[in-house]
């Protein structure tokens, strides 16, 4: 009798999948339902730019809609667009779109048959303070939302940067689960997620490491940042290719109105930014450019030297036609320096991102189309200053489309997406049990999702997403989002996700070395088997007019993590293994937004373990070492945000207060003479610095409160003067980054740091 | 409204105080060096084939810095426990690339006695070894006549614990080359360890001399260029012998290399003038 194989079975399902995504997606036009729709764009009527996260609301023309709910609803996306499906034909109805800050806008609408309806609504700004109406106007929000965090511009830019702007990098470390390696690298680890677990989104263009080597900055700053939305785990169907976390960031457009200029200055960095109408109403475009000059300035500032330099250049291109959103975005970014001061090991890394997304959703398709066309080059290197030893890099070039549609009653998201990779890399020593190498893979992905609600108070979403390389047999991953709503309002909500994810390349550095980012990104090879994780969470959130709350729990286990070998000899070459990794915690967070006033505190607690898959991952005494907690294993972390709006001045606070992580101690500083052999007497003997038990000890507690105070002056001929003063490190705590093996010298993170910045601009 | 705003002050004022008093208590001191485990790293043979002998003493926590190095704050003394007599032995700085060595010297050592090396700190600490040197073995070789065919013993005895390690070969040895040990160690090693409920087990080896090691093929004995065999020999204290050719590392271990030990060598002579092999 015959035995099934069921690797080579699951091979050709995956297969079967993937073609009858890739068949339905070019047939699907023909055999949908023809029904009504109403398509909204909806645009602010300030810059002519889309409005997300409107809420689009249908009642019957008699209606009361005070204190009844809505028939219909939907909540625009990052293009301002949203669409409502089931009115009836030939019937009245009312339609409102409100958004916080604009005006109610309120119409009268009725379909034709067959009618495929596209409106452009454009709101005005409410001039005045924000109520409590504005605000209750709110409620019909996204729900689902465990695992996610929505970050705003006004978010950001609450956080005390120095510059003018916020950052979002700043952001990121002050919520829970985000952790960062000190103040220089660039590295975040999410939930127990290592840095090339996480992926970055622009657009639906990736970028592989857009934190600049300053971890106080990104590539993003607030003035370009639409929304982010930070996937912490549990994600859907939609995104693969990384098993922990996915930021995703959503850049304005340019203004489509007016001419908008402003040069800035600080001692961190200066920028210029231009945006504009190309065509009023329909195309725009948007450039901002940056570079540090920190290292120029620290001296008279704090009086050491910060070693370090990084710029970026973004442009990008807006089109808002009929039936149609294109954005083309480019992004440069540099970064170069020292990571670990004073030790002569320079890192460099370079991301270029071009590419174009597009929105159509013109009355011919039944459902809007998404596509996405781009190209990915990252180059991250080490060396001393006058030589490379060692190179990594990425080219990518893709082509991602999404699409949505309706069968039996059920709504699906579906894609898929095509990839041609290049991997390179170039090592000296470091690496002892990797060669050089380049490879070309082609990754094919798809994914569906789909949406049912069985009752008013319960969403269930799964979904699945696979990923087939040229060297992989191909992925199993299943996703499933569930939220109920006790109440059956957004008021209260309890969710869960999780799901199976993989990803298709190791990212492998030498994690013993706080100093060193240099990473290589490496293709998973046909016999081995790839990285993946399991996440489950689940979340209770409360939403209040003024405030929201929520509570979350989380698991994640990983699998086949690219880990240093443990060797007692503090060696620049390393070896790898594979670790299986997990990682557990929850996090609390409330905030509090009413007028003037804005607060937040958030509190995480986590646990992430390492542990061996097979062998051991060195030695340190006889025994192996099989388990160990890494060295972003923080186990609590405490965040505060302060802000306050009062005579025109804008006043904002972070405080952040973590425990320490695991580091480890030096066991002794040794002249071995390998006797008898060698004699003491004739023999320098052989330079050794020992460890002691790896991560055996805690870095002492971190805690850095920053304050900003920001003014803007204008003048009545277009020109204004925006202020910042502010303090990073206020009450000059001296957290340590790390210590140098060979001086015992204690490294610490940035002291004291006082800014004055500046942004002059016209309108 | 206005009671609600006050709320929230107070609130705010709490945590602020909250912050403060965090940021006084919070202890921000960082011990990179282990201070619980290990003290020196101490590598020495006493080989009592040398009139001085050295034995180096690093302080484990002291960085490679002149300033750190300069000094050793410790007394080594080396003990002989069968006479009771001690001497203090002296510290032979040296430097290299700006670091300070600090190397005990050690007057001559005698055969078969127990010596313990005390190196203590200022603040009473105190770091312990102990050997005990290796006896002058005897030797003894049999028949009294030997041609290229007979099987031929020779013994070591007069044993007192301890490995042995030899070579058998038709070259001789200089034991005063500096880099005689690393040549031996490139040779065809065998290692005796007497068993440990009878440590004063002899070194008992039979070998033909036609048969031994680098032996040409031949006819005749007379067709050996050769008539004399060498047997040259390290006979290393317990333990010393284990510790050198350990393979597996071990942190603890490997930053103490103490013990004792002579090399010798002998000739064993054999007729080559006559009978075929």
């Amino acid at each position: 009798m015959k035995r099934w194989d069921i690797k080579s079975l699951k091979g050709k399902l995956i297969k079967v999948y993937i073609f009858a995504i890739i068949f339905g997606f070019f047939s699907v036009n023909s055999l949908a339902q023809q029904n009504q729709v109403l398509r909204l764009v909806v645009i602010s009527e300030e810059d002519g730019t889309p409005l997300p996260g409107t809420n689009a609301l249908i009642y019957n023309i008699d209606q009361n809609q005070e204190e009844t709910d809505p028939l219909f609803y939907c909540v625009t996306d990052k293009d301002g667009f949203c669409e409502i499906r089931g009115l009836e034909s030939q019937k009245e109805y009312i339609l409102k779109v409100t958004f916080v800050g604009f005006k109610i806008f309120s119409e009268t609408i009725k379909l034709e048959e067959e009618e495929r309806r596209i409106s452009r609504i454009v709101l005005k700004p409410e001039i005045g303070e924000i109520n409590e109406v504005t605000v209750e106007r709110q409620r019909y929000i996204t729900t689902g939302e465990v695992a996610i965090r929505r970050i705003s511009s006004d978010d950001v830019r609450r956080i005390p940067t120095p510059g003018v702007d916020g950052d979002l990098a700043s952001y990121l470390q002050t919520v829970p689960g985000v952790i960062s390696n000190g103040d220089r690298g660039g590295d975040l680890f999410i939930r127990g997620g290592t840095p090339d677990q996480n992926q970055t989104l622009v657009d639906n263009l990736q970028i592989i490491k857009p934190f600049h080597i300053s971890n106080l900055f990104s590539a993003f700053p607030d003035e370009i940042i639409q929304s982010v939305d930070l996937y912490a785990g549990g994600f859907g169907a939609e995104y693969s290719g990384a098993t922990s976390a996915v930021i995703d960031v959503n850049l304005r457009p340019g203004n489509m109105r007016e001419y908008k200029a402003n040069i800035s200055a600080s001692p961190y960095l200066g920028s210029f930014f231009f945006e504009g109408p190309i065509k009023k109403d329909k195309q725009s475009l948007l450039i901002l450019g940056r570079q540090s000059t920190i290292d120029r300035f620290s001296k008279s500032i704090i009086g050491e030297d910060i070693n370090i330099e990084f710029s970026d250049i973004l442009a990008r291109y807006s089109i808002q036609g009929d039936n149609i959103t294109c954005n083309v975005t480019g992004i440069r970014t540099y970064d170069t320096g020292e990571i670990a001061p004073n030790r002569g090991i320079n890192s460099t890394w370079k991301n270029t991102v071009l590419g174009t997304r597009c929105l159509g959703f013109d009355g011919l398709y039944n459902f809007p189309v998404e596509f996405t066309i781009g190209y990915t080059n990252y180059e991250n290197k080490e060396g001393t200053k006058s030589a490379n030893q060692r190179l990594s890099s990425v080219n990518k070039l893709y082509f991602n489309t999404d699409r949505k549609d309706e069968i039996l009653g059920l709504k699906f998201n579906y894609g898929f997406g095509i990839s041609f990779n290049n991997y390179k890399t170039i090592l000296s020593e470091r690496f002892t049990s990797i060669d050089s190498f380049e490879r070309h893979i082609t990754v094919v992905k798809v994914y569906t999702a789909t949406e049912w609600e069985p009752t008013k108070k319960l969403k269930i979403q799964p979904g699945f997403a696979t990923q087939i390389g040229s060297s992989n047999a191909g992925s199993f991953e299943p996703r499933l989002r569930i939220s109920f709503r006790p109440d059956e309002t957004n008021k209260k909500e309890i969710s869960f996700a999780g799901g199976r994810y993989t990803q298709l390349l190791s990212g492998i550095n030498d994690e013993r070395d706080i100093g060193t980012v240099f990473t290589i990104l490496k293709p998973v090879k046909i016999e081995e088997t790839l990285p993946s994780a399991i996440h489950g969470i689940i979340g209770y959130q409360q939403r209040g007019d003024f405030f929201k709350f929520n509570i979350e729990g989380y698991v994640k286990k990983h699998k086949n993590i690219s880990v240093s070998k443990w060797t007692p000899e503090a060696k620049t070459a390393i070896e790898t293994a594979l670790a299986d990794g997990l990682t557990f915690g929850f996090d609390i967070n409330t905030r509090f937004n009413k007028g003037a006033l804005f607060t937040s505190i958030s509190y995480g607690w986590s646990k992430v373990n390492y542990e061996a898959t097979s062998g051991d991952l060195g030695a340190w005494i006889q025994e192996s070492i099989f388990s160990y907690s890494p060295v972003h294993d923080q186990r609590h972390k405490l965040n505060i945000i302060a802000s306050y709006d009062f005579l025109g001045i804008s006043l904002n606070t972070s405080w952040e207060f973590g425990t320490g992580k695991p580091y480890t101690q030096i066991f002794g500083f040794d002249e071995n003479v390998s006797g008898p052999a060698e004699n003491p007497i004739n023999d320098p003997g052989k330079t050794r610095i020992l460890y002691s038990r790896p991560y055996g000890e805690r870095l002492p507690y971190y805690h850095r409160l920053d304050v900003s105070l920001g003014r803007v002056f204008s003048t009545p001929n277009f020109w204004s003067l925006e202020t910042e003063v502010g303090v990073i490190n206020v009450y000059d705590r001296n957290n340590v980054f790390n210590f140098d093996l060979t001086t015992l010298q204690r490294v610490d993170q940035t002291p004291l740091l006082p800014y004055l910045s500046f942004k002059l601009q016209v309108n | 409204m206005k009671s609600c705003n006050i709320q929230i002050e107070t609130t705010v004022r709490n945590v602020l105080s909250l912050v403060f008093f965090f940021t006084l208590s919070c202890d921000n001191s960082l011990e990179p060096v282990d201070k619980n485990l290990g003290s020196y790293s101490v590598y020495g043979v006493l080989d009592l084939n040398n009139n001085k002998n050295y034995i180096r003493v690093r302080d484990l926590k002291a960085p490679f810095t002149v300033e750190a190095t300069k000094e050793i704050d410790t007394s080594v003394v080396l003990e002989d426990l069968d006479s009771g007599s001690s001497q203090i032995l002296r510290n032979t700085r040296t430097q290299y690339k700006g670091v300070f060595q600090h190397n005990f010297e050690v007057d001559e050592v005698v055969p078969n006695t127990e010596y313990r090396l005390k190196i203590e700190k200022s603040d009473g600490r105190l770091l312990e070894l102990q050997t005990k040197t290796p006896s002058l073995a005897v030797k003894s070789i049999t028949p009294e006549a030997r041609n290229c065919k007979t099987p031929i013993t020779f013994e070591l005895s007069n044993l007192n614990g301890g490995s042995i390690e030899y070579v058998l070969s038709s070259r001789r040895m200089n034991l005063d080359e500096p880099l005689f040990f690393e040549a031996f160690y490139k040779e065809n090693i065998r290692v005796f360890k007497p068993d440990e409920n009878n440590p004063q087990e002899p070194l008992s080896v039979t070998f033909v001399p036609g048969d031994g090691p680098g032996t040409p093929d031949f006819e005749e004995c007379r067709e050996l260029n050769f008539s004399k065999y060498y047997v040259t020999f390290i006979y290393y204290s317990k333990g010393l012998q284990e510790n050198i050719s350990r393979s597996e590392f071990d942190v603890l271990e490997s930053t103490i290399r103490f013990g004792a030990l002579y090399a010798d060598q002998f000739a064993i002579e054999f007729d080559t003038t006559m009978g075929a092999k």
